[in-house]
């Protein structure tokens, strides 16, 4: 459904160069530090951006040249961008349905009552989430096959998180769809993701489904002399600490059966982020 | 298409009280000046200053990049833009033309089908320069540099009319007898070549700005 291959975009001492792909049925999500790339990779997506060098294909085409009919088939929430603020919502929905032949008038309106949004306020007077919340309802009711989502849940509080991840699902639940999400707030994705993309530096680290990084991905807390006996084949990172290291792993369940005395901790997605970011290669 | 010139008459219907004040000013003036032509080029010209204001509130807090996500590509944005202005420029053209005929009516000064129909024609060239200008410019530098680069370019076209006039003999172009032909045509010719040399020149000014929206990022 959607493909990267070796993107490559320079912004002064910034190099993106990644390689992704987003498969049918499935949510994937893109997780990194503020300035990571994963803006960039969104924009180059929707071509935004022109990027130096790769292919990206949508939908099995260059996304250079999907045609505007193609485009209806894509939903978007940007971190950075949003409808214009000298709109209200009753124009928006006016506007969507002329660009949209597949616009859900009836959802998006129930949708806007569900989050509270009001009809006749202008744009610019939301809130970063309510602003948030009305781009997410736009990119829904289009019956789109493939969102991009960057930051959709910035801004909101955990009810409405909560509301649109469960949106999310049901969105999902029709065959053929997919989402790319990228979120700060990693719970979100550990929830909806079936992999997950960690990009730092415009580089992609690490790429593993969700379910093997929560089961399999640990985080080792040993002193220097454990440290010394310790086995370092899966041994991905490590990390100075006063009582001794922290490591990350991959085969959490190997260190559990050989060591027993060592504190294997599961390690939170942000946990293991920082890890792979700030720790150091073996 | 449809649904950008639905988005930009909405920011229109948004701007009422714009809308209201050039109308307004527009009728005050008729009356003030004495000039029962007034309205017509000066509301024609607001009007299409306006399309310009669409361009600042699509790029406003980087919307550009949220509008260019949907189903909307660059080449359908910038011809959008000039069938705007057009628009715009038309209708208000329209409804100034008729208000000044009934001013004139009313005050029984009619000024003749030749002078009435030269005015028309005048206001058609100079909003396609100000169009044909304005919006590449506000689109390749953003409304605030693009002021600016207004001035810049009013300069220059300034520089470089004179400079033809000046050198005219050695261009093979004679302007002069141009002029004189176009004062003694039919004034209804007259408006046909007009329209004739503004449709050349919002032709260039599109390309220009198309190039320049294939270009950029967001």
């Amino acid at each position: 459904m959607l493909e990267l291959k070796n993107v490559k975009k320079k912004y002064g001492n910034f190099e993106l160069d990644c390689s992704m792909s987003v498969r049918k049925g499935t949510v994937v999500g893109l997780i990194g530090a503020n300035g990571a790339g994963k803006s960039t990779i969104f924009k180059a997506i929707l071509n935004l951006i022109f990027r130096e060098g790769g292919e990206i294909t949508v939908f099995g085409k260059d996304a250079a040249t999907l045609t505007a009919k193609e485009k209806e088939k894509i939903g978007v929430v940007l971190a950075d961008s949003g409808v214009s603020g000298y709109l209200n919502v009753k124009d928006v929905i006016s506007i969507f349905a002329n660009l949209y032949s597949a616009f859900d008038r009836e959802g998006f309106v129930k949708g806007c009552e569900q989050f509270h949004i009001p009809m006749d306020k202008k744009i610019k007077e939301f809130s970063t989430g309510m602003k948030r919340k009305l781009q997410v309802l736009l990119a829904l009711t289009h019956d789109a096959d493939l969102l991009i989502l960057d930051e959709p849940t910035a801004g909101m509080d955990v009810i409405a998180r909560d509301e649109l991840l469960d949106m999310l699902r049901t969105y999902m639940e029709t065959e053929n769809r997919a989402i790319l999400i990228s979120s700060h707030i990693s719970s979100d994705l550990e929830g909806i993701c079936d992999e997950i993309y960690m990009i730092d530096q415009g580089k992609i680290l690490l790429h593993e489904e969700t379910d093997v990084l929560l089961d399999e991905y640990g985080v080792i807390k040993v002193t220097e002399e454990q440290y010394r006996d310790l086995e370092k084949e899966y041994i991905l990172r490590y990390k100075k600490e006063t009582y001794g290291y922290s490591l990350l792993t991959n085969q959490k369940q190997y260190y559990r059966e050989n060591y027993p005395q060592i504190v294997i901790e599961k390690g939170t997605i942000d946990e293991l982020i920082t890890m792979m970011i700030r720790g150091d290669r073996q | 298409m449809k649904g950008l010139l639905n988005k930009d008459f909405r920011l229109l219907m948004g701007q009422k009280q714009f809308f209201l004040t050039v109308v307004g000013l527009g009728i005050l003036f008729t009356f003030v000046n004495g000039d029962s032509l007034f309205a017509v080029p000066y509301v024609a010209m607001m009007m299409c200053m306006f399309t310009l204001s669409t361009i600042s509130y699509d790029e406003h807090d980087n919307g550009g990049a949220y509008l260019f996500s949907l189903p909307v590509t660059r080449k359908v944005y910038v011809a959008e833009k000039y069938i705007y202005g057009l628009l715009l420029f038309i209708a208000s053209l329209i409804v100034t033309s008729i208000f000044s005929i009934i001013v004139m009516a009313v005050k029984q000064a009619w000024i003749g089908n030749g002078e009435f129909i030269g005015v028309l024609g005048a206001e058609v060239l100079m909003v396609t320069l100000v169009l044909g200008v304005t919006i590449p410019s506000i689109l390749k530098f953003g409304p605030e540099k693009g002021r600016i680069a207004l001035m810049g370019i009013g300069l220059v076209i300034f520089i470089a009319i004179y400079a033809f006039y000046k050198f005219r003999w050695y261009t093979g172009i004679d302007i002069e007898q141009f002029l004189t032909d176009l004062s003694g045509m039919e004034p209804a010719v007259a408006v046909v070549v007009l329209c004739g040399i503004s449709l050349v020149i919002l032709a260039v000014s599109y390309m220009v700005s198309l190039h320049i929206m294939k270009k950029k990022e967001y």
